[in-house]
């Protein structure tokens, strides 16, 4: 049950952190992804 | 009597020139209709039709103001009908229908690109044929193929459970547990399978809504269920990558092939018969479910994320991916029903594993008695870990 639970918690959290990633701190995806393909060069 | 046949004449002249006016009046205006349309419907062909011979109406090569010069890019010829966009770029001045310019409209239909003053340079396309296709494909082929997957699914498992009942535990419960999972890979599934359930559900919602969720809900109760939903797909898919990511680390190396498989295939997995064939911690079928969310799984996390990031790849990629996102998907949640149903439902004693992490003694040995010989040291070598209580 614990262990349910805590991936349920992080599940939440993964998605809360990706969603502050991605939205949050206001960028579009075509920023991000210029920023993720700068890294890859 | 003379005045009235006088008055009488007058009025009938009066009469008859009033009405061969209106006649005459009429049959110019019916003759300028005619004409007037005959003109406006040929107006794009007449000139085209003067300089053809033999008084052929397709129009000549050299009509066509719109030709491409090579793959990719338009170049105006002529210049009657362009004008100058606002970033430099040419842009037709009629761009209805009405004008008939058939070659501008089939280069247009095949995809040519021209200029855009927009960000995004894929406006430069103005229609994406392709698209159609692909729009009727999966509003068509992935709809009826996910709905007759899943509700076969279905039916398949309840015909099984008629047939097989619950598998019970051979000689019940020993009273005695033994460790199946330990808390980090009860953790690793749990994170994998609530994000995926959710994904799942939201998935459907987004293939199925229109047609089962906006009868119940309400145009306005569907939408703001989505806008959720979407967001909830868009951002829990990164939990499903890192659940797959962390069951690869913790039990890549359990699931690779071994000397049980064939055995245990050959044998059903002792789902249809009596008696159960020797598997190690995991059998041949839970081995497909693994290599499956991995290998599947990790196509529709990939698949998912490129359509998070559109500018990742051309517009036919996105169909693409889309397609492939929404048909595995549909592939995998009917995997995962099969692999809910036996974990939890089908077989007694099983949900245990992933529940406390402990199972019954002769559970184990009734699936997976080599699992238990190596735990426990009876296969002659050093115990691999997970005591009997």
């Amino acid at each position: 049950m614990k262990a349910f639970l805590a991936g349920c918690v992080a599940a939440v959290a993964i998605a809360v952190v990706a969603a502050l990633v991605l939205g949050g701190l206001g960028m579009s995806s075509e920023e991000v992804f210029k920023v993720a393909q700068s890294v890859r060069l | 009597m003379e005045i009235r046949m006088r008055l009488s004449g007058i009025c009938g002249g009066i009469y008859g020139g009033i009405c061969a006016r209106l006649a005459g009046t009429a049959l110019i205006g019916l003759a300028f209709l005619l004409v007037g349309g005959i003109v406006d419907v040929g107006q794009g062909w007449t000139n085209q039709a003067a300089a053809q011979s033999g008084g052929s109406v397709r129009p000549p090569a050299s009509a066509n103001k719109w030709a491409p010069s090579k793959p990719g890019k338009i170049v105006p010829q002529g210049g009657g009908d362009i004008q100058r966009g606002a970033g430099g770029g040419v842009v037709p001045k009629t761009v209805g229908p009405q004008s008939s310019q058939p070659r501008m409209w089939r280069d247009i239909r095949r995809g040519v690109v021209g200029t855009t003053s927009g960000q995004n340079p894929r406006d430069a396309r103005l229609i994406q044929s392709e698209g159609w296709a692909w729009q009727i494909r999966c509003n068509t082929t992935v709809f009826k193929f996910g709905a007759w997957l899943l509700a076969g699914t279905v039916a398949v498992l309840i015909l099984f459970f008629i047939y097989r009942r619950r598998i019970p535990i051979d000689g019940g419960p020993s009273g005695r547990t033994m460790e199946r999972f330990n808390n980090l890979e009860r953790f690793a599934h749990w994170l994998t399978a609530v994000s995926f359930i959710i994904l799942g559900l939201t998935g459907l919602a987004m293939l199925y809504g229109k047609s089962v969720l906006i009868p119940v809900l309400g145009k306005s109760g569907f939408a703001s269920l989505m806008m959720i939903g979407k967001i909830a797909h868009n951002y829990l898919g990164f939990a499903f990558i890192v659940g797959i990511v962390l069951m690869v680390v913790i039990w890549l190396r359990q699931n690779l092939p071994d000397k049980y498989d064939i055995p245990w295939l050959l044998k059903g997995g002792g789902l249809l018969t009596k008696g159960h064939p020797a598997a190690r911690k995991f059998n041949f079928g839970q081995k497909l479910i693994f290599w499956s969310v991995v290998i599947v799984g990790g196509i529709i996390a990939y698949t998912g994320v490129m359509l998070m990031f559109p500018e990742s790849g051309s517009l036919a990629d996105m169909q693409s991916n889309q397609y492939w996102h929404a048909v595995l998907a549909l592939v995998m949640i009917a995997v995962i029903l099969a692999h809910i149903y036996i974990g939890s439902l089908g077989m007694k004693g099983a949900f245990q594993a992933m529940g406390s992490g402990q199972v019954d003694e002769n559970w184990a040995k009734q699936h997976h008695s080599a699992w238990v010989d190596e735990v426990t040291g009876k296969d002659g070598k050093a115990p691999a870990g997970g005591a009997a209580e």
